[in-house]
C-alpha cells in the first residue's frame, strides 16, 4: 500500500510540484520571518553585550516613565567629578550621544539622513568602556579636531588632514579631520549609525550639553553592589546608577519591543499564505481523489479497507508536506536575505549580521508545513475512504459532490459564527488590543471558510452570467469554456477561493487606506488654514525670524513630549502631550475648541475622544507628571477636536512645556502667507530662513497633503507586496486545477481535436475557463473586501477614519488583475491541451 | 479539395504503398506494411482482421490523425503528408467524420450541440434542413436537448453517427462503432449507417470484429500483420465468418 502511495506521489511530478509549491512558499515565509528576527535579535544582543559587558555601572539620567529620550535632563559635570573621586571607581568615562551632526565632504556632499542616526559623540580614547575603536590617524584631542566613522569615511569623499564644515544641532563650524573610528568590537556587527567624534569639552559645547553628559560608564574595583549603593547616595535627584546587566537588558528590551510587532506582522503574512495554501491543497487532493476514483474503487474491490484507502491519501499528503517543508526551509533562508533587501528598499535600515537557523524554526516549519498539508487533505481522504468497490466498474464515475443541504447548513452556521465574531471584534469593548485582534482574526478565518463552503452555490449564477458574453464572443471554444467552468461548481469555487481570500484582504486594506486618506485630506482641507507647515527642531530664533517675515501673517508652533497621566510612575499611562498657544493656532487650524483656554494658567485642553476615555470634562482636574519628576494638578479648561496637525490627547501651554521638558523645542511651525503677497513670494521668504537645511522640512499645504498621501501609499504598497504573494499562490492553485482538468479531460480534448477543433481553439477554451475561474474568485474577493473594509472603517474611531470611501479605480484594477491572473495561469495548461497527441488522447483511459 | 469530382476519382480515400512503423530495431513494429487500398465513394466498407493487425492504424493514418512512415494517403485528391497541422484540422473538420467505440460525445454539450460541434468549431451555419433530416432518421428528434449522460449507450452512438453525417463529410471512419452495444441496438445503428450510404450517398469505412456487422457492408477488406490479405464483396455473415476461420483468427 505504501509503495503504491509513493508511486502515486511521483508518477505525476508536475501535479506534485504544484501542490508542494504553495506549502513551500508558506513555510519559506515562516522561516524567513523567524530567521530575520532571530538574526536581528542576536545581532543586537551581541552589540549590547559588546557595549555593556565592560561597564560595571552606568550613571545616567533617571527616566521615571516613557522613553529614554532627549527630554531627560543630562548628568551634570559635578556628578562625574564626585563619582570619579570615589576609591571604588577605577575608571569613569563620560559619554555624549547627540544629533544630528553632518560633516560636509570634499565634494560638498553631506551624509544621508533619514535612515539610522547620524550623531556626534565625545572621544575618550578608552575603547574598553565606550567601544569606539581608532582605525586610522589619531583621536581628536583639540577643540578643532574631529574623527569620523569608517563607513562615512568610505561613502563620502574625505581625506585625513583636511578641514571640513560640520553642521551640528545648534551651530555650524569648521574642524580638521584627524582620524577614523569604528563602533563595536565585532566587525561583522555594524549598527548602521554614523558617528562624528569630538574632544570631550568641544563635544559638550558643540552638541549642546552645557557642562553635562548623557551617561557615565564606570569600571569598579571590588564589590559592585556596594559601590552602587555608595554612588546612589551621592547622586542628585533625576540621576541614577544602574548595573551593566540592567543597561544591557534594557537595550535588548527596547529592541525586542520593536522586533516583536515586526515578527508578528511577518508571521501574520505567513499565516495568510498558509491559509490560502490550505485551500489549494484541499482542492488539489479533492481533484486527485476524484481522478483516482476508479483505481481506489479497484483497490476496495480487491480487499482494501476504507481506512487503508484513507490512509494512503493521508500518507501522500504527509509526503508532500515533508518534502515541501524541506524545500521551504532552504528557500526561507534565501528569502530572509530578500526580505531584508525588500524592507530596506522601502526605507528600513538593518544592521548586517549572520542569519541563524534555530532548531525552533525548523520545528515550526515542520509543524506548519506538514500539519497544514495533512489537515487540508483530511476531507478528500475521508471521501476516498467512502468510495465503493462498485465505482471501479462504472464507466463514468465521478466523486459525489457533497450534498447541497449539508453544505448549506454547515456554511450558514460558519457564516453566522464568522459574522458574529467579526462584529464582536469590531464593536465590542476590550481593554486591550490583543483579544480584539484575536477575535477579529478568528472571525475573518471562519468567514473565509464559510465563503469557501458556500461559494459553490454562487458559481452557477455568477460564472453563468460573466461567461455569457465570452460564450457569445468566442464561439464554440468560448461556450465550452463557460460550460467547463460550470461543470463542477465545487471545483471551480475551490480553485477560486484562494484568489478570493487574497483579493479580499487586498481590497479591505485598500478601502481602509482610501478612507484614511480621504479623512485626512478632508480634515486638512476644511480645518487647516495654515498655508505652510515646517517640521524640525525649531529654535526660538528661527520661529521669531519667520514671524517677522513680511510675507507671513500668522504663525503658531507646536512642541511635543511625553507626560504621565497621574503620579504613579510605575502604573499610570504615558501619553503624548503637545504644547500650543491656542490664541495663535485658532487662526490657522479649526481646532473645534469648546470651553476656554487660558495660557499660562494651570489649564490643559483634552482631545475629545481622549476626554471621553478618561471620563473627564471641562472643569475637572487632571494630574500630570513630567520626566523632571514634577507633578502638577491641572484644570481641564477646554476640549478640542483631533486634526492631523494637532492630535495629542493632552495639550499643555507653552510655559508648562518649557519648564518641564529638557529639550523644549517646537517641532511644528504653522504659518500663513500675508494677504498682500503671492504664495510664491511667501514661500521664497520662508525658504530663506531654512535655506535648504535638511533638518527642516518646509511644506505648503498641498505638499503636506502629498507627503501624508505618500506615507499611506508606501505602507499600502508594502502590505500589498506581501498580500500579492497570496494572490501568486492563488495563481498556482488555478494552474494546478487546470492542469489536472486537462489531464482528466484528455480523451474529451482528443475527441474535440479529432472532429476538428484547432489548437488555437483548444488553447482558447482552457484560457477562458481560467479567466472565468479567476474573475469569479476576484469578484467574490472584492465584494468581501468591500464588506470588510466598510465594517472596519465604521468600527475605527471617527477621529482616524470618519467616512468610508471606495477607491473605484483600484477596484477596477483588481478585476483587471484577476483577468490577467487567469490568462497567466492558463498559459501552461492551455499549451498542454493544445499539444495533446490526438491518438494518445483518444486511447487514454 | 472541392475539385475532386466523381469523374476524376471514384475513390473517397486511398493509400499508396502505406507503411507505418512503430519503434526501432528490435522493438520495431510494422503496424502497416505496404498497404495500397482505396475506398469507393458512396460505398460502405468494413475492415476486419485479428487484434493488432493494423486496422485502427490504417484508419488513423487515412483520417489525418497520424502520419504515415512511408507511402501516401489521400482524402479525395489531397495528399495528407503535404498538409500542415492547421490544414489537417480543417480537413478533419470539413471532410472527415468519426465514430469511435465509446466516449464519442462531449459530456457538457447537449445531443444537438454535439451533432453540430464540427460546424460550430468552424463557425459555419449548419444546413438546418439536412441536420433535422439526419436527426429524425437516427430517431433522436425528441432527445436533442439531452446531455450524453442522460442517453443510453445506443442513443449516444446514434448521436455520434448523426454528428459524423451532419457536416456531410467526404468520408466517415468508424472504429468498432457497435463494439459496446448489444446486438439489437448494434443492428439498428448498422442499419442506419447502411441507409446513409444507400440513400444519402455517404462513404463509410468501418472497423469491426463482428462478422454480422461486416455483413451490413458492401465490401470487406481483411488485414493481417499490417497487410491486406483478402477482400470480399457483398458479404454475408456466414461467408465472413467462414473466411475469418480460414484466416486462423
Ligand atoms: N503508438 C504505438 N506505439 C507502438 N506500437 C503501436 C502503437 N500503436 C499501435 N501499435 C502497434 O501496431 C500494431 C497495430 O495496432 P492497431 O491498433 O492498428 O491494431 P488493431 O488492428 O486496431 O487491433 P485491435 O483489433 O486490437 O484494435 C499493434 O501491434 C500495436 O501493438
Ligand atoms: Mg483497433
Amino acid at each position: 500500500m505504501f509503495k503504491m502511495t509513493l508511486r502515486s506521489v511521483f508518477s505525476n511530478k508536475i501535479r506534485f510540484l504544484l501542490t508542494a509549491l504553495s506549502v513551500v512558499l508558506g513555510v519559506a515565509f515562516v522561516v524567513s520571518a523567524f530567521v530575520v528576527t532571530d538574526g536581528l535579535r542576536s545581532t543586537f544582543s551581541d552589540l549590547s553585550a559588546d557595549i555593556y559587558s565592560q561597564q560595571d555601572l552606568t550613571v545616567r539620567p533617571a527616566a521615571p516613565f516613557g522613553e529614554r529620550d532627549g527630554d531627560l535632563p543630562p548628568v551634570p559635570d559635578q556628578v562625574l567629578a564626585d563619582v570619579a573621586a570615589l576609591d571604588s571607581v577605577v575608571e569613569a568615562t563620560p559619554a555624549i550621544f547627540a544629533g544630528e551632526v553632518l560633516v560636509v565632504d570634499d565634494l560638498g556632499n553631506e551624509p544621508e539622513t533619514g535612515g539610522p542616526p547620524v550623531v556626534g559623540v565625545n572621544w575618550t580614547g578608552n575603547d574598553a568602556l565606550d567601544q569606539f575603536v581608532l582605525i586610522d590617524g589619531v583621536g581628536p584631542s583639540s577643540p578643532t579636531e574631529i574623527a569620523i566613522d569608517v563607513n562615512t569615511f568610505a561613502d563620502g569623499d574625505y581625506t585625513i588632514g583636511n578641514e571640513y564644515v560640520v553642521k551640528g544641532p545648534i551651530a555650524t563650524e569648521t574642524f580638521t579631520l584627524v582620524g577614523t573610528i569604528r563602533f563595536g568590537v565585532d566587525e561583522d556587527v555594524s549598527v548602521g549609525a554614523r558617528f562624528t567624534a569630538f574632544e570631550a569639552e568641544t563635544a559638550q559645547r558643540f552638541l549642546d550639553r552645557q557642562d553635562a553628559w548623557d551617561e557615565i560608564a564606570l569600571a569598579i574595583d571590588g564589590d559592585i553592589e556596594a559601590a552602587q549603593a555608595e554612588i546612589t547616595a551621592l547622586l542628585p535627584q533625576g540621576v541614577e546608577v544602574v548595573s551593566g546587566d540592567v543597561s544591557q537588558a534594557e537595550f535588548n528590551d527596547s529592541f525586542n519591543e520593536f522586533l516583536g510587532p515586526f515578527r508578528t506582522i511577518l508571521l501574520a503574512f505567513a499565516f495568510v499564505i498558509l491559509f490560502v495554501s490550505a485551500f489549494l491543497i484541499n482542492n488539489t487532493f479533492n481533484i486527485i481523489v476524484g481522478q483516482r476514483i476508479r483505481e481506489l474503487g479497484l483497490l476496495r474491490a480487491i480487499g482494501a479497507t476504507g481506512s487503508q484507502v484513507r490512509r494512503s491519501v493521508l500518507v501522500e499528503a504527509l509526503l508532500v508536506g515533508l518534502i515541501a517543508t524541506a524545500i521551504g526551509l532552504g528557500l526561507g533562508l534565501l528569502g530572509a536575505r530578500g526580505l531584508i533587501a525588500l524592507l530596506e528598499s522601502q526605507g528600513g535600515e538593518f544592521p548586517d549580521g549572520p542569519l541563524p537557523l534555530a532548531f525552533r524554526t525548523i520545528l515550526v516549519a515542520l509543524f506548519t508545513g506538514v500539519v497544514v498539508t495533512v489537515i487540508s487533505a483530511m476531507i478528500p481522504a475521508r471521501k476516498a475512504s467512502t468510495i465503493s468497490p462498485m465505482e471501479a466498474l462504472q464507466e463514468t464515475s465521478s466523486l459525489a459532490e457533497s450534498s447541497n443541504a449539508r453544505r448549506s447548513i454547515i456554511g450558514a452556521v460558519l457564516a453566522l459564527v464568522g459574522i458574529v465574531a467579526t462584529l464582536v471584534g469590531l464593536f465590542g469593548s476590550f481593554e486591550d488590543a490583543t483579544p480584539r485582534l484575536t477575535i477579529l482574526g478568528f472571525g475573518a478565518i471562519v468567514s473565509f471558510i464559510a465563503v469557501a463552503v458556500l461559494s459553490p452555490f454562487l458559481v452557477r449564477p455568477v460564472v453563468g452570467l460573466i461567461g455569457a458574453p465570452i460564450a457569445g464572443a468566442f464561439g464554440a471554444a468560448g461556450s465550452m469554456a463557460r460550460r467547463n467552468s460550470l461543470r463542477s461548481p465545487q471545483r471551480t469555487a475551490g480553485t477560486a477561493v484562494a484568489l478570493t481570500i487574497g483579493l479580499a484582504l487586498i481590497a479591505t486594506v485598500t478601502v481602509l487606506a482610501a478612507s484614511l486618506k480621504s479623512t485626512v485630506t478632508e480634515s486638512l482641507e476644511t480645518r487647516v488654514n495654515a498655508g505652510y507647515v515646517v517640521f524640525g527642531e525649531l529654535t526660538d530664533a528661527q520661529v521669531g525670524e519667520v514671524a517677522a517675515l513680511p510675507g507671513i501673517s500668522e504663525t503658531s508652533v507646536i512642541g511635543s513630549g511625553e507626560v504621565l497621566l497621574g503620579d504613579d510612575f510605575d502604573t499610570d499611562e504615558v501619553v503624548e502631550a503637545e504644547s500650543v498657544n491656542f490664541s495663535d493656532i485658532e487662526a490657522l487650524v479649526d481646532t473645534g475648541l469648546t470651553g476656554d483656554y487660558t495660557p499660562g494658567g494651570n489649564h490643559v485642553v483634552l482631545e475629545k475622544n481622549a476626554a471621553e476615555d478618561y471620563g473627564l470634562g471641562i472643569g475637572d482636574d487632571i494630574t500630570l507628571s513630567f520626566k523632571n519628576l514634577n507633578t502638577e494638578i491641572f484644570e481641564v479648561s477646554g476640549i478640542y477636536e483631533y486634526t492631523d496637525i494637532l492630535d495629542a490627547p493632552v495639550i499643555i501651554d507653552t510655559t508648562t512645556f518649557t519648564t518641564n521638558f529638557a529639550e523644549a523645542d517646537a517641532f511644528v511651525l504653522l504659518a500663513r502667507g500675508a494677504d498682500d503677497v503671492t504664495p510664491a513670494q511667501a514661500r521664497t521668504q520662508l525658504d530663506t530662513v531654512f535655506d535648504g537645511d535638511e533638518n527642516f522640512e518646509v511644506n505648503d499645504q498641498a505638499e503636506y497633503l502629498e507627503s501624508v498621501d505618500q506615507e499611506i501609499s508606501s505602507l499600502l504598497s508594502i502590505i500589498n507586496i506581501f498580500l500579492g504573494l497570496a494572490v501568486g499562490i492563488a495563481l498556482i492553485g488555478i494552474i494546478n486545477t487546470l492542469t489536472l482538468s486537462v489531464f482528466e479531460r484528455t480523451r474529451e480534448i482528443g475527441l474535440l481535436r479529432a472532429v476538428g477543433m484547432a489548437r488555437r481553439q483548444a488553447r482558447r477554451m482552457i484560457r477562458w475557463e481560467s479567466v472565468l475561474i479567476s474573475v469569479f474568485g476576484g469578484i467574490l474577493g472584492i465584494a468581501l473586501g468591500l464588506l470588510f473594509g466598510y465594517a472596519l472603517a465604521t468600527a475605527i474611531p471617527d477621529s482616524i477614519i470618519s467616512g468610508v470611501s471606495f477607491p473605484v479605480g483600484s477596484l477596477i484594477t483588481f478585476v483587471i488583475m484577476a483577468i490577467i491572473a487567469g490568462f497567466v495561469a492558463a498559459i501552461m495548461p492551455a499549451r498542454r491541451a493544445a499539444k495533446l497527441n490526438i491518438l494518445d488522447a483518444i486511447s487514454h483511459v | 479539395m472541392e475539385t475532386a469530382s466523381a469523374a476524376t476519382s471514384t475513390l473517397a480515400a486511398r493509400t499508396q504503398n502505406a507503411s507505418k512503423i512503430y519503434g526501432m530495431g528490435d522493438t520495431e513494429v510494422r503496424a502497416l506494411d505496404d498497404v495500397t487500398v482505396g475506398f469507393a465513394r458512396g460505398a460502405f466498407t468494413a475492415i476486419m482482421g485479428p487484434s493488432g493487425s493494423g486496422k485502427s492504424t490504417l484508419m488513423h493514418t487515412m483520417a489525418g490523425l497520424d502520419p504515415l512512415t512511408l507511402g501516401q494517403s489521400y482524402i479525395g485528391d489531397v495528399e495528407l503528408s503535404s498538409l500542415n497541422e492547421k490544414e489537417l484540422t480543417l480537413l478533419r473538420r470539413e471532410q472527415v467524420g468519426f465514430i469511435f467505440q465509446a466516449f464519442n460525445l462531449i459530456p457538457t454539450l447537449s445531443a444537438m450541440e454535439n451533432i453540430t460541434l464540427p460546424m460550430d468549431l468552424a463557425k459555419t451555419k449548419p444546413d438546418q434542413a439536412w441536420v433535422e433530416n439526419v436527426i429524425s432518421t437516427v430517431g433522436l428528434a425528441d432527445r436533442t436537448s439531452h446531455r450524453p449522460d442522460e442517453l443510453s449507450g445506443g442513443q449516444q452512438q446514434r448521436v455520434a453517427v448523426a454528428r459524423a453525417l451532419a457536416s456531410r463529410p467526404e468520408i466517415i471512419f468508424a472504429d468498432e462503432p457497435t463494439g459496446n452495444l448489444d446486438s439489437r441496438t448494434g443492428g439498428e445503428i448498422l442499419d442506419f449507417m447502411r441507409s446513409a450510404v444507400r440513400e444519402l450517398g455517404q462513404t463509410i469505412v468501418m472497423v469491426t470484429h463482428d462478422a454480422v456487422a461486416a455483413s451490413y457492408s458492401d465490401r470487406v477488406v481483411f488485414l493481417a500483420d499490417g497487410k491486406i490479405v483478402d477482400e470480399m464483396h457483398e458479404p454475408t455473415a456466414d461467408a465472413v465468418f467462414d473466411h475469418m476461420k480460414s484466416l486462423g483468427d
